[in-house]
């Protein structure tokens, strides 16, 4: 937190490390800022449309060679960078390499759809380069849906990835942490399946009157 | 003194809403912190999937109870998308009004809360009674302090009442010196310096490593604002700036929220002009009707899709006062959506409680719990 | 002065209520009414009149922190029960008392019980010690400074207890943060006071407040014994910016958490009893007791006690009114840095002091010249 960070009104963020954890006993009445450091304000010029899109391609264009044996279907949608589409097992270098090379260092959601036969687990990415979110989706067959875990690629996926197991039964191998996270310890049942059924108040109602 | 483990919570002034937070304890020392949700949890998007497109709207004031405008507009851009509706232009503005608005509501109670929670007693009473003010602008048009159900699929449910940009103008007019006058009496107490400064520190490169947003992330010196990086209704027509901080600790989110407020207060202002300039509908002409007996839920095998309506998906992605929220909405051509998944902010700040926590000592925790923003009916949903 | 003295005002009230029931009592009752237990019951009254004082007083701090609080912060305060909301304390209090008290399973019943009560019973206690006006102290002591001031110490003891016995680890964090603080706070303290007492030379705290009536109220040359005294108490009644030991936001209620019903009232009363004390003791050290601000030109407190109790009431409250003030516009530190404050701060600033009252006594600077 130093003097000039008032200063800088545009450019690039650059983050000041920590000091000592606490643990060293107090702040140094050095360590106090001035009272004139408030937060400052950046902008950061956008690239043009054109340009990003042609960023895009290019980095499209590099992940379909990375993966040519693994079938990647492309699309486009609103809203998201691209649709990415890929075979289950090869959701881990995938994950890596797109954290790597993509610069798509934020995984913002991991969702999971219940189509009934099939399972689809929807990672959405989010790059500070492309300003954009892309979508990965993969299914896994419902009879068996286990997929690896890609908490050790994004420690943020963790918790989204115990959500959607304990929501949908969708396995992730070599998670660290496969616990329940919502619901409650030993709940036996998945309420995000299409399967597993609501009840409304008034029919609860009207099946005790009839006894059913 | 051994090592124990301390539950604090599910009821615990700290936790600001039902969660508990296992912290393991040298002495005053954080060694471990495990924290666990689920207390507050209504599988409020299991419900969504049985509940028309407009009756999911009274659900998501449920969802956040602190920013509960915020959230209808996430799951309405989503679900619009998804319907492919088109909004009009000052359902927009009015849309985006609420949502500053409601930031400032959000940060006003989240200041009330911090200040509270590192012992400061007069500036609680502060912050809630400017939260009040807001909340009397929101009840003039919603009806409602809390639960607004104000916002419908293709606009919003009527205009401001007239009158109101003035009225709005005055608070906004007299808000901005509140936010002055607070950020004084924090920054001129020495004690509070000594509380803030240094602690809880999670440098920029744990926190998009942790998927932590908002506040939390802009304090680490990443200027990302999902309003300005990735524009959504008419952000991009308004003039604002995002806050950042350098300080990665508790003094720097309280930093960048208090310069939030002030950005929030250009914003609204920017929005008030125009919806005095422009008049025009406030809801979208074309709108799918979904009236009658509601169809069976799509489990089931009678499971009846309307001929007619468009299938599609919704992504939004909104920068909620607590960080990044996105509503991921598929639309299989029923009268209810067939999946809603929300991404909560304070769920993926909460999961990195221990990276923040540990190494500090026991009477941080509320200060560094504080500075990240708590709302747990969005985290469980 | 023997008759306008607590004792005295106790002893004529006893004497007139045997004085009116030996003619009416019958004859097997007459033995009961002798010299004997008349003075007891003037010994019974001034314990009644000490217990009084001091559970009234508290009640009347809390009504006054809530009201001033409220004030801090916006609002009204307690408002609707009796006027001005001053019987909203004793229908907590009430409310309070008719609850059951519950003991956690696993806690130690006899540590248990025991804590809340010695804690109150030691804090009521030291206004025994403590003249509110001239002669209207209840114990004569010639050391009764020294008395408050054991007294006052006795809490550590009797907080840990009830921490450990509960059986809860904030009480227990609690409990370990009070030892640290209390002990702590308790060295600059008393250098604080040994800087009056040099000044002095008595114990007496009659003898000090006579003293400052004389030659001017101990703040003046003793101003930094007093923002340490002051500091230094504000730590003993565990008030913001130091009431760690029941820092709401981390520890719930701090030692005190598994307390409900009328144990934790009898808490919450001693620490506003502490308070009181508290109070006493800066008005009674450094802001002249109950001689009226520029009383040395009147006599009235001499002649007619109840002014000075007046006096000293409201210089107390006033008092407590920085307490409040204090609370309301500052944070609470935290644990390191509480102590930091008090071994390196409080303690060089008090010995300071001490060093300041032994020049003034040896270099015959004190008394002061009088200004007025």
């Amino acid at each position: 937190m130093s003097e000039g960070g008032g200063a800088k009104a545009t450019g690039e963020a650059k983050p000041v490390g920590p000091r000592a954890p606490a643990a060293s006993s107090g702040a140094s009445p050095a360590a106090v800022p001035a009272r004139s450091d408030k937060a400052r304000t950046v902008v950061i010029a956008r690239a043009s449309p054109e340009v990003r899109e042609r960023a895009t391609q290019e980095m499209m264009t590099r992940l379909k060679e990375r993966f040519l044996g693994e079938n990647l279907e492309i699309t486009s949608r609103p809203g998201v960078l691209a649709r990415v589409r890929f075979p289950s097992t090869a959701v881990l270098p995938i994950c890596t390499w797109l954290r790597d090379e993509g610069t798509f260092g934020h995984c913002a959601m991991v969702a999971g759809i219940d189509w009934r036969e099939t399972r689809e687990v929807l990672y959405h990415l989010w790059s500070d380069h492309f300003s954009a979110y892309i979508e990965l989706t993969t299914r896994v067959p419902s009879s068996d849906p286990h997929l690896e875990s890609v908490s050790s690629v994004w420690f943020g996926a963790n918790w989204h990835e115990r959500e959607v197991w304990e929501m949908l039964g969708i396995r992730f191998d070599h998670h660290p942490d496969l616990r329940h996270l919502l619901l409650m310890e030993g709940y036996k049942f998945n309420p995000l399946l299409k399967t597993f059924e609501l009840h409304e108040p008034e029919e609860l109602e009207v099946k005790a009157r009839l006894g059913r | 003194m051994s090592e124990m483990w301390i539950n604090m919570g599910p009821q615990h002034p700290m936790t600001h809403g039902l969660w508990n937070l296992r912290v393991k304890v040298d002495g005053e020392l954080v060694i471990d912190a495990v924290p666990e949700m689920g207390y507050l949890h209504r599988g409020i998007e299991k419900i969504c999937e049985y509940r028309q497109y407009n009756e999911v709207v009274t659900l998501m004031d449920r969802c956040c109870y602190v920013a509960g405008l915020a959230w209808e507009q996430l799951y309405l851009m989503a679900s619009e998308q998804a319907l492919g509706v088109e909004v009009p232009e000052r359902a927009e503005y009015i849309r985006v009004t609420c949502q500053e608005l409601q930031r400032l509501a959000s940060h006003l109670m989240w200041f009330a809360a911090f200040v509270m929670d590192i012992g400061l007693m007069a500036p609680f009473g502060y912050g809630m009674r400017d939260r009040d003010v807001i909340l009397d602008l929101f009840q003039s048009f919603t009806g409602a302090r809390m639960t607004y159900e104000y916002m419908r699929v293709g606009g919003v449910r009527n205009d401001f009442p007239v009158g109101f940009t003035d009225r709005a103008r005055g608070v906004m007019d007299w808000l901005e010196h509140r936010v002055d006058d607070y950020e004084d009496l924090c920054d001129r107490s020495d004690i509070f310096l000594k509380r803030c400064v240094d602690v809880g520190v999670l440098k920029a490169k744990d926190c998009i490593r942790t998927g932590i947003t908002g506040p939390m992330l802009r304090a680490a010196g990443v200027p990302r604002d999902l309003r300005r990086d990735r524009p959504y209704s008419v952000y991009p027509e308004l003039d604002f700036q995002v806050a950042v901080h350098d300080a990665a600790d508790v003094y720097g989110r309280y930093r960048v929220r208090m310069e939030e407020m002030r950005q929030s207060i250009r914003i609204v202002r920017q929005c008030l002009d125009h919806l005095d300039k422009r008049p025009g509908r406030v809801m979208a002409e074309k709108v799918p009707r979904f009236v009658g007996t509601p169809s069976p839920p799509p489990g089931s095998e009678s499971y009846i899709v309307r001929r007619g309506y468009p299938k599609g998906v919704g992504l939004s992605a909104m920068e909620e006062p607590h960080g990044e929220a996105m509503a991921y909405v598929v639309n299989e051509g029923g009268e209810q959506p067939y999946r809603v998944k929300f991404r909560s902010p304070v769920m993926v700040n909460i999961s990195a409680a221990r990276e923040y926590l540990v190494g500090y000592r026991v009477s941080d925790i509320p200060a560094i719990m504080g500075s990240v923003d708590i709302c747990v009916g969005e985290s469980d949903r | 002065m023997s008759s306008a003295t607590l004792f005295g005002f106790s002893s004529w009230l006893a004497a007139q209520m045997f004085g009116m029931l030996r003619p009416i009592a019958p004859a097997p009752m007459q033995p009961l009414l002798g010299a004997q237990a008349q003075s007891a019951t003037a010994y019974l009254l001034v314990g009644t009149f000490v217990f009084a004082t001091g559970l009234v007083n508290a009640i009347m701090l809390i009504w006054w922190e809530r009201k001033l609080l409220g004030r801090f912060m916006d609002r009204r305060g307690a408002m609707h029960v009796g006027y001005a909301g001053l019987l909203q304390n004793f229908a907590d209090g009430l409310k309070l008392f008719r609850k059951q008290p519950l003991m956690p399973r696993e806690a130690d019943p006899l540590g248990y019980w025991l804590a809340p009560t010695a804690y109150l019973a030691t804090s009521l206690m030291i206004v025994g010690f403590l003249p509110v006006s001239t002669g209207w102290v209840p114990g004569v002591a010639p050391l009764s400074l020294l008395m408050a001031l054991a007294l006052f110490s006795f809490a550590p003891f009797f907080i840990f207890i009830g921490a450990w016995s509960s059986n809860n680890k904030y009480s227990l964090i609690g409990g370990m943060r009070t030892a640290a603080q209390l002990v702590a706070y308790e060295v600059p303290l008393l250098f604080a006071v040994v800087s009056v007492v040099l000044l002095t030379g008595s114990f007496d705290l009659t003898t000090i407040v006579n003293t400052q009536i004389k030659e001017g109220w101990f703040a003046f040359p003793l101003i930094l014994g007093l923002v340490v005294f002051f500091v230094a108490m504000l730590a003993e009644v565990e008030r913001i910016p130091f009431d760690l030991p029941e820092a709401e936001a981390e520890l719930v209620e701090g030692w005190n958490t598994e307390y409900g019903g009328m144990l934790f009232a009898m808490t919450t009363l001693a620490d506003y009893v502490r308070g009181l004390v508290g109070s006493y003791l800066v008005v009674l050290l450094f802001l002249g007791g109950w001689w009226m601000p520029a009383g040395q030109f009147t006599n009235v407190v001499n002649g007619f006690p109840l002014a000075g109790i007046l006096w000293f009431q409201v210089k107390v409250y006033l008092v407590f009114a920085v307490f409040v003030w204090v609370r309301a516009s500052l944070p609470r530190v935290r644990t390191d840095q509480l102590l930091q404050i008090g071994w390196k701060r409080m303690v060089p600033l008090s010995l300071a002091n001490v060093l300041l009252a032994a020049v003034l006594v040896v270099t015959g600077w004190w008394p002061l010249p009088k200004m007025f």
